[in-house]
């Protein structure tokens, strides 16, 4: 790789590490004048300061401000350099599409919130319902944009009982095995992901982003 | 016991032995019948008998301190409910009930816990908008006549601040606060990565009068963290830690640790030199009672002598 673009690619990265949104939103700019590889830049650059800030944040070494000002920076830049990306036909369909929201009757948001802006950090598309989402609405949602992983976010021991609703319905519309049902939030775990036949639990937003990237590794691998 | 009767005695009380907090209050009203989803705060209204109940049996299990049911009772936290226009009555009828509880010589302490909102640049609230959430509920709680604050589980050193400069807006009475901290490779943090040490200084230069832990831990985590806030401060000490870790049992939330051990590792806080103890997520009055139990004989050393 030329020296000049490795440069760039490193203030991309370090723009994530200082959680500097203008400074992602410049870069990206930048990058799309000098008509740089936009998926490059996000792989590279963006990306690896997000990926870099996840481990910190595993290791006790960085805190929720930096991960979400850093997720921030990420998307910035993402949504500038996807637009030549978006154009495309082709493009469009390579994003693989996330729905998110917490549970009917659970009003907590942090960390759904904190998961959907990983994950669209990551480079997925993240579709967020917000919270107290009924089952209905996330069959209803499931049916019209035909994500490839429908998140389930629950705080609450007994709404989170509400997910089972909200496979079931998935197996009435058809779409059970047309998507990926991950669970997440403070009770669940990968023993109540079996227990209600979801298929992939997290137990944090790194690690929901690691579990989705390793599920499209595997489906690549199967087709 | 006018307001500055009871400053005086609890923080001069607590001098000559440990002073005990009540447990869980969402811990018991689900078990009283609380559906989840449900802001608790609601069954001040709906349910008052179930909430002095509650008090009553911290109370007969020997706390000296109960705390009124108005953790989630701000106008922004209300708000996320969409019940923010029912936050006078809450909070007053809060402090009604308690006071329905408290016979002479115990303590009602006004509860405050965190809006839910983070501030800016993660968030989206200011500094200021913090402040005044706080500053409204604590003007109705002292009104409607608490003895002492009670501000617990922030995440964020600086909504904390804004809780103590906003409670001091209004009222001189005694004002304790707890943080929550989490377990890290390098220590003791918050969410939002505010340090132990720095923590309790700038809370005690904002006005706190005692100053401490709560929840995210169990009691045996806290006592290493309770020794960390020891060296970190002068001023009294607090802590009520969870009931253990809670462990997912049938898609049910559970917390497995018995009274007696929960009471054995706050017996080792307060030989630290901690000088209020209570318990948090998943405590009962036999935790209380408990530990209550466990102190009887014991000879207290108070911290700071």
């Amino acid at each position: 790789m030329e020296r000049k673009l490795k440069n760039f690619l490193e203030e991309c990265y370090n723009a994530v590490l200082e959680g500097d949104k203008q400074k992602a939103e410049k870069l990206a700019t930048e990058a799309v004048k000098s008509g740089y590889d936009s998926y490059l830049v996000i792989e590279k650059g963006l990306v690896q300061g997000i990926k870099k800030l996840g481990e910190k944040w595993e290791q006790g070494s960085c805190f929720l401000p930096e991960l979400v000002l850093g997720a921030e920076a990420v998307k910035a830049g993402i949504s500038i350099l996807q637009e030549p990306i978006l154009k495309s036909k082709a493009g469009r369909k390579n994003l693989p599409r996330v729905i998110i929201g917490t549970i009917e009757g659970d009003i907590h948001d942090i960390g759904k919130t904190l998961v959907a802006t990983m994950l669209s950090a990551n480079g997925f598309e993240v579709i967020d319902l917000g919270v107290d989402v009924k089952s209905d609405n996330f069959v209803k949602m499931a049916k019209k944009y035909e994500p490839r992983f429908l998140c389930l976010s629950s705080l609450l021991t007994t709404t989170m009982q509400n997910e089972i609703r909200v496979i079931e319905g998935l197996k009435k519309a058809n779409l059970r095995k047309k998507l990926k049902v991950m669970v997440g939030g403070a009770p669940a775990s990968l023993s109540w992901a079996k227990e209600i036949g979801a298929d992939l639990y997290a137990e944090n937003a790194i690690s929901a982003v690691k579990v989705a990237q390793r599920e499209i590794g595997h489906e690549s691998k199967r087709k | 016991m006018s307001p500055k009767e009871s400053k005086k005695s609890i923080l001069d009380l607590s001098r000559r032995r440990a002073l005990l907090f009540d447990g869980a209050m969402g811990t018991m009203l689900f078990s009283y019948g609380l559906p989840f989803g449900t802001p608790p705060e609601l069954w001040n209204l709906s349910h008052p008998e179930i909430v002095l109940k509650i008090h009553k049996k911290y109370i007969q299990a020997g706390a000296d301190v109960i705390q009124t049911n108005t953790f989630g009772a701000s106008s922004l936290k209300l708000k996320k409910s969409g019940i923010e226009k029912k936050m006078d009555k809450i909070n007053k009828t809060a402090v009604k009930i308690a006071r329905k509880a408290c016979p002479d010589g115990k303590y009602v302490a006004g509860n405050i816990g965190p809006t839910g909102e983070f501030l800016e640049p993660v968030g989206k609230v200011k500094y200021k908008d913090l402040k005044k959430a706080f500053s409204g509920q604590a003007e109705i709680l002292r009104s409607a006549g608490i003895d002492l604050f009670s501000v617990e589980t922030m995440y964020d050193l600086r909504e904390a601040l804004a809780a103590i400069e906003g409670v001091r807006e209004v009222s001189s009475l005694p004002l304790f606060i707890c943080m929550t901290f989490e377990k890290k490779s390098k220590g003791y943090f918050t969410l939002m990565g505010d340090e132990v040490s720095s923590s309790l200084k700038k809370l005690k230069q904002a006005g706190a009068d005692v100053v401490g832990a709560n929840c995210t831990l169990g009691s045996k985590e806290m006592i290493k963290l309770a020794s960390v806030m020891k060296k970190s401060t002068k001023l009294p000490i607090i802590v009520q830690p969870n009931a253990g870790m809670p462990k997912l049992v049938k898609g049910k939330t559970v917390y497995l640790q018995k009274p007696a051990s929960f009471a054995n590792d706050v017996l080792k806080m307060l030989k630290l030199g901690v000088s209020f103890a209570g318990g948090c997520c998943g405590t009962t009055p036999e935790f209380i009672k408990m530990i209550k139990k466990s102190l009887t004989g014991l000879e207290y050393k108070p911290s700071g002598l």
